[in-house]
C-alpha cells in the first residue's frame, strides 16, 4: 500500500458554489481541503479531476518520500511525463525525493477533439498576469483568480475585500468576465511542499480541473526564457503538467518584468495605473501598492526607466531613490533581477537618475558578497592580475574620498609611508630631501 | 511577376543526397537574394555519413536549423524550397522566441515554406547516442546502454577538419569506445562549423547543427538521446537551453535531453565506479598536437580535479597527473565558476581527496572567487565607497582590500607628487614632528655615549694612557 493516498473526493452544490472536497490519507492521518467553484464555470468532470490530484500531490509527496497512489486513471500524458518531472524537481528543491507512483492510465485518442477551444488565463492584475490579459484579450474566454493561494490571511474576506474590488475591476475594464474559485489548500500546509516551490503545480491543477470549460490554460511567466531559475512555476516545470485535454502554457517568456512594464507602458498606458505589486498590510489595514517594500520600489524604477512617473494614486509614495539605494537584496534571484533593470537601463536611458540607484544597488550587493568571502578567509588577499586591478581602481576612488573630506584612514597610510621613507616623500612633495 | 520578388531573403535549398564510397553525402545550400532579386550563394552544409542514408524525398526540415541560426542575425524571411513538416514549422516558432530572447540582437523571421506530407507516419525504431568520450557523453551512455541502438561521433564542430591528427585521434578513439559498446558507430562528416563561422554570429551552441544531423538521420534512428552539459538548475542566459534544440524535432524524430538533475562531479562520482571507461576519456576543446588532451586547459584541469576528488586521478591515462604547483594559479571564469562551486562542497565531503590537495583547491577557488567578484565590481567603483556595506564594515574590509595599497610605494609616490601642494603642510608638520622627534632622540643619544664615554674614561683612566 503507498504512503500517500488521495482517498477521495466528492462534488456538493451550495449557494451558488460547487463545493469539491478532497480527502488524502497521509502516514500522519487524514488531510482534507475544498476547492469552490462558482457554478458559472460549471461542474469538473471527474477526468480531469483526476488530472489535477496528480499536480497537486506530487511535490508533497516528493517532499516527504513517500509513494503515491491516485485511485482513478490518470491521463496518459501527464503520467507519462512525471517521471521527468520528478527528476526535474528533485534536483532543483532541496529534500525532494524521487518517489514511485502508481496510477493507471488513462487513454483517449489523440486526435485533438478532447480539447476544448476556450482559453483562460489566471489573473491577479499583478504585473505579469495584467500583460497576459492584455495581449490575449481577444482571445481569452474568462480570467480566473484563486482566493487561497496567496497569503495566509487572504482567506479573511475583510482583508481581501479590497483587492477582489480593484481585480474585479480592472477585469471590467478588460471586458472580459471574471471568476474567483476559492480553496483552504494552504489552510495547514505545513504537511505540504513549501508553496515557493508547489504554486506553479497547484496554478496548473486549477487549469486541469477547468477542463469541461477551456482547452489552454494560460500561466503568466515572472521571468523570461533567459533568466529563468529553480522555482515552483518555470518552463521547465509547468508545461509538463498538460494533458490530452487540458494545454498548461507559461505565457510571455520572451519578456523580464522591465521589459513587460515597458512593453505596457508602450502599448497600453491606460491600464499601467491597475498594477497590483503589493498588498501590504499597515495599521490593520489593508494597503495596495505600499511603495516603499522592495517588489514595489522595483517595480517603480522599472516603470522609471519606461517613462513613466505617475506615481500618485498608483502608488503610495512617490519612487524614492534614497531608499532604493539603501535597499538590501538577498538571494541570488532577486540580486539577478535588479542587475538585468540596471542592463536595461544603462542600455536604453543611460543618464536617468534611477540608473545611479540602481547602481548603487549593484554595487551593495557586490560589496556584501565580498564581505562574505573576505570574513571567509581571514582577510588575506592572494595576488591576482584581476584583483590587483580591482584594488588599484578602488585605491583611486578612496584617494578621491581622501581628497574630498581631507582625512581618514588613506591619510594615516600616506603619513605612515612618509614617516617610513621620509627622503623619498620630501623629494616628492618639496622637490628636496631635506626640509 | 512575383510579388515577393523585390524582397530580400535567405532561400534554403532542398536538401541532396549522393553515394559518397560506403557513405552518402547530403548537401544543403543556402543562398541570399538581394532586392534586385539577385541570387548568390552563401555556402553549402555537408554531412557526409558512413552508412546507406535512405534520401528523405521533398523534405526539407534538415534545412531549418541552420537556416534560421542564419536568417535571425541578418533579420530576413527564411524561404525554404521543398515543403517542411507542420509539426517543424511550429516547434520552429517556439525556437525563434527562445533564441531571440538569448540574444535580442537578432530578429523573428517569418518562415515561408509549404506543408509537407509526412510518408514515413511512425517514428524509426532505431535510438541514437551522441559519442563526443566527454563526462556527459560517457555518463548518458552507461546510463541509457540498454535502449541505444546507434552512437553517433561528429567531426567538424568541436574537433576542425583540418586538425586531421587529432579528428584522426579522437576517430579511433570514437571507434574504440563504440567497439567496447558493442553497438555500432555513425560518423558524421561536416563543414557545418567552418559555414556556421561566416554567417552565424559566435558563440551560438552546437544545438542547431545537432538538430540537422538528427533529422537526417531520421529513417535510422527515432529519438537520439543528447546529455545536458549542466544541471537543470544552472541553466540561464545560456547558448545552450536544451528547449532549443526539443524545438526542432518533426514528427519521426527528435532529441531527448538526459541527466540534467546530475551535476559535473557526480557524473564523475559515477563514472569513477566505472572505472574501465576513464581509459577513454576526451575533455579537451584545444585538439593539442600528440595527445588526446592537453592537460593544461580550463577542462582539462577541471576535469583533473574532478577525478581527484574521487581518488580516480591515475585511473584515466588520457591526463597526466594533476600538479599542485599548476593548481595553485589556474584561473577559470564566472561562466565556469559553477563547476568549481560544485567540486568544492564534493572535495570537503570526500573521503579520496587527500588534505594536502583540498588545501590548495581551498585557496584556488578563493583567489578565483574574488577574482570573478573583483571583474563584477569595477564597474561599479564610484558607488563602491558609499555601499552601504561598505559603510558600515569600513573596519573589517580596510585591512584585506587595501593591504596592497600600502606595499605600492610607486603608487603612492606619485600621488604624492600630483598632490603636493595639499600635502605640504601635513608632511612639513609630520616631518617638523620627525625631525623633533629625531633631535630628541639625538640628545639622549648624545647624553647616552656621553655617559658611556664618561664610564669608559672612569673605568679605563690607565688604559689609554692619557687624558
Amino acid at each position: 500500500m503507498a504512503d500517500f493516498e488521495i482517498f477521495d473526493w466528492s462534488v456538493r452544490d451550495h449557494a451558488g458554489f460547487r463545493h469539491l472536497q478532497i480527502r488524502w490519507r497521509l502516514p500522519s492521518g487524514w488531510r482534507e481541503f475544498e476547492f469552490s467553484f462558482p457554478d458559472e464555470l460549471g461542474e469538473p468532470t471527474s477526468e480531469d479531476l483526476a488530472d489535477a490530484m496528480l499536480p497537486l500531490s506530487l511535490f508533497t509527496a516528493m517532499k516527504h518520500g513517500w509513494s503515491l497512489s491516485l485511485p482513478q486513471p490518470v491521463s496518459a500524458q501527464l503520467l507519462a511525463r512525471q517521471p521527468g518531472t520528478q527528476e526535474i524537481a528533485a534536483s532543483w528543491f532541496h529534500g525532494f525525493n524521487e518517489i514511485p507512483v502508481s496510477a493507471s492510465p488513462r487513454t483517449l485518442s489523440f486526435s485533438g477533439g478532447e480539447r476544448r477551444p476556450g482559453i483562460a488565463a489566471a489573473f491577479t492584475s499583478g504585473v505579469d498576469s495584467l500583460l497576459t490579459a492584455l495581449d490575449h484579450r481577444e482571445e481569452l474566454d474568462f480570467l480566473v483568480f484563486v482566493q487561497g493561494y496567496g497569503p495566509p490571511d487572504e482567506l479573511n474576506e475583510g482583508s481581501f475585500a479590497q483587492e477582489a474590488a480593484h481585480i474585479r475591476r480592472v477585469a471590467g475594464r478588460l471586458g472580459l468576465p471574471w471568476h474567483l474559485v476559492r480553496t483552504t489548500y494552504r489552510v495547514g500546509e505545513e504537511i505540504c511542499a513549501p508553496w515557493m516551490e508547489n504554486h506553479g503545480a497547484c496554478l496548473a491543477a486549477l487549469g486541469l480541473m477547468l477542463g469541461n470549460r477551456i482547452g489552454t490554460f494560460l500561466l503568466p511567466s515572472s521571468r523570461s526564457w533567459a533568466t529563468q531559475i529553480p522555482w515552483g512555476s518555470s518552463h521547465w516545470l509547468d508545461e509538463r503538467w498538460s494533458t490530452e485535454r487540458v494545454r498548461i502554457r507559461l505565457d510571455a517568456l520572451r519578456y523580464s518584468r522591465v521589459q513587460k512594464l515597458a512593453r505596457m507602458v508602450k502599448l497600453y498606458p491606460e491600464f499601467v495605473p491597475e498594477i497590483l505589486v503589493c498588498v501590504g498590510d499597515a495599521s490593520g489595514s489593508t494597503v495596495l501598492n505600499c511603495g516603499q517594500c522592495e517588489k514595489c520600489l522595483r517595480t517603480m524604477c522599472c516603470l522609471a526607466l519606461s517613462g513613466w512617473e505617475q506615481w500618485e494614486g498608483v502608488f503610495k509614495q512617490p519612487l524614492d531613490l534614497d531608499r532604493v539605494g539603501k535597499l538590501k537584496i538577498i538571494g541570488p534571484p532577486h540580486q539577478d533581477e535588479w542587475r538585468n533593470i540596471l542592463k536595461y537601463g544603462e542600455a536604453h536611458v543611460p543618464n536617468h537618475p534611477v540608473v545611479g540607484a540602481l547602481r548603487q544597488v549593484a554595487a551593495n550587493i557586490g560589496m556584501r558578497k565580498l564581505l562574505k568571502l573576505v570574513g571567509d578567509h581571514d582577510g588575506e588577499l592572494p595576488d591576482g592580475p584581476e584583483l590587483a586591478k580591482f584594488c588599484r581602481v578602488l585605491r583611486d576612488d578612496l584617494w578621491q574620498s581622501w581628497s574630498a573630506h581631507q582625512g581618514g584612514w588613506l591619510r594615516k597610510q600616506m603619513l605612515s609611508f612618509a614617516e617610513s621613507r621620509p627622503a623619498q616623500v620630501l623629494k616628492a612633495v618639496f622637490g628636496k630631501e631635506t626640509l | 511577376m512575383n510579388p515577393e520578388a523585390n524582397q530580400e531573403e535567405i532561400i534554403a535549398g532542398t536538401p541532396t543526397y549522393a553515394r559518397d564510397g560506403e557513405g552518402t553525402l547530403v548537401t544543403l545550400p543556402y543562398r541570399n537574394r538581394s532586392k534586385s532579386g539577385v541570387v548568390t550563394l552563401l555556402g553549402t552544409v555537408n554531412f557526409r555519413f558512413n552508412l546507406d542514408l535512405p534520401p528523405l524525398p521533398f523534405c526539407g526540415d534538415a534545412a531549418v536549423p541552420l537556416g534560421l541560426m542564419t536568417a535571425m542575425p541578418a533579420g530576413l524571411p527564411l524561404r525554404m524550397e521543398a515543403p517542411v513538416s507542420p509539426v517543424l514549422i511550429e516547434g520552429s516558432a517556439r525556437f525563434q522566441e527562445i533564441h531571440q530572447t538569448i540574444f535580442p540582437g537578432e530578429q523573428i523571421v517569418p518562415i515561408i515554406a509549404t506543408a509537407a506530407q509526412m510518408d514515413q507516419k511512425l517514428p524509426a525504431s532505431g535510438v541514437g547516442c551522441f559519442l563526443s568520450n566527454g563526462i556527459d557523453s560517457w555518463h548518458s551512455i552507461l546510463r541509457h546502454r540498454e535502449e541505444v541502438t546507434h552512437y553517433i561521433f561528429i567531426l567538424g564542430f568541436d574537433i576542425w577538419l583540418k586538425h586531421h591528427d587529432y579528428a584522426a585521434r579522437s576517430l579511433a578513439l570514437a571507434r574504440a569506445s563504440a567497439a567496447k559498446l558493442g553497438k555500432p558507430l555513425i560518423v558524421v562528416e561536416t563543414n557545418a562549423f567552418d559555414f556556421a563561422h561566416h554567417f552565424i554570429p559566435w558563440p551560438r551552441g552546437s544545438f542547431p547543427m545537432q538538430s540537422a544531423i538528427v533529422l537526417l538521420l531520421s529513417p535510422v534512428l527515432g529519438r537520439v538521446i543528447q546529455a545536458l552539459d549542466d544541471h537543470f538548475a544552472w541553466f540561464s542566459d545560456e547558448t545552450e537551453i536544451p528547449m532549443l534544440a526539443e524545438a526542432l524535432g518533426n514528427e519521426t524524430s527528435r532529441i531527448q535531453f538526459t541527466c540534467g538533475q546530475f551535476t559535473r562531479q557526480q557524473k564523475m562520482h559515477f563514472l569513477c565506479r566505472n572505472a574501465e571507461w576513464l581509459s577513454l576519456l576526451r575533455v579537451c576543446w584545444d585538439m593539442p598536437a600528440g595527445k588526446i588532451n592537453c592537460g593544461k586547459c580550463e577542462k582539462c584541469l577541471r576535469t583533473m580535479i574532478g577525478l581527484a576528488i574521487e581518488g580516480a586521478g591515475q585511473l584515466c591515462p588520457l591526463l597526466p597527473p594533476l600538479d599542485p604547483a599548476v593548481l595553485a594559479c589556474h584561473i577559470y571564469t564566472a561562466k565556469s565558476a559553477k563547476f568549481y562551486e560544485d567540486m568544492i562542497v564534493a572535495a570537503e565531503n570526500s573521503p579520496h581527496a587527500n588534505p594536502e590537495f583540498l588545501a590548495v583547491f581551498r585557496a584556488m577557488v578563493h583567489r578565483n572567487r574574488l577574482e570573478i567578484l573583483a571583474r563584477e565590481l569595477i564597474p561599479f567603483r564610484e558607488n563602491l565607497l558609499t555601499s552601504a556595506s561598505y559603510l558600515s564594515n569600513q573596519k573589517r574590509l580596510r585591512g584585506p582590500l587595501f593591504s596592497m595599497l600600502r606595499r605600492d610605494d610607486i603608487w603612492l609616490l606619485k600621488k604624492l607628487r600630483r598632490h603636493a601642494a595639499t600635502f605640504r603642510e601635513d608632511i612639513q608638520k609630520l616631518m617638523r614632528k620627525k625631525h623633533k622627534r629625531l633631535l630628541h632622540q639625538a640628545l639622549w643619544r648624545g647624553r647616552f655615549r656621553k655617559f658611556i664615554g664618561l664610564f669608559r674614561h672612569r673605568s679605563e683612566p690607565e688604559a689609554g694612557g692619557k687624558i
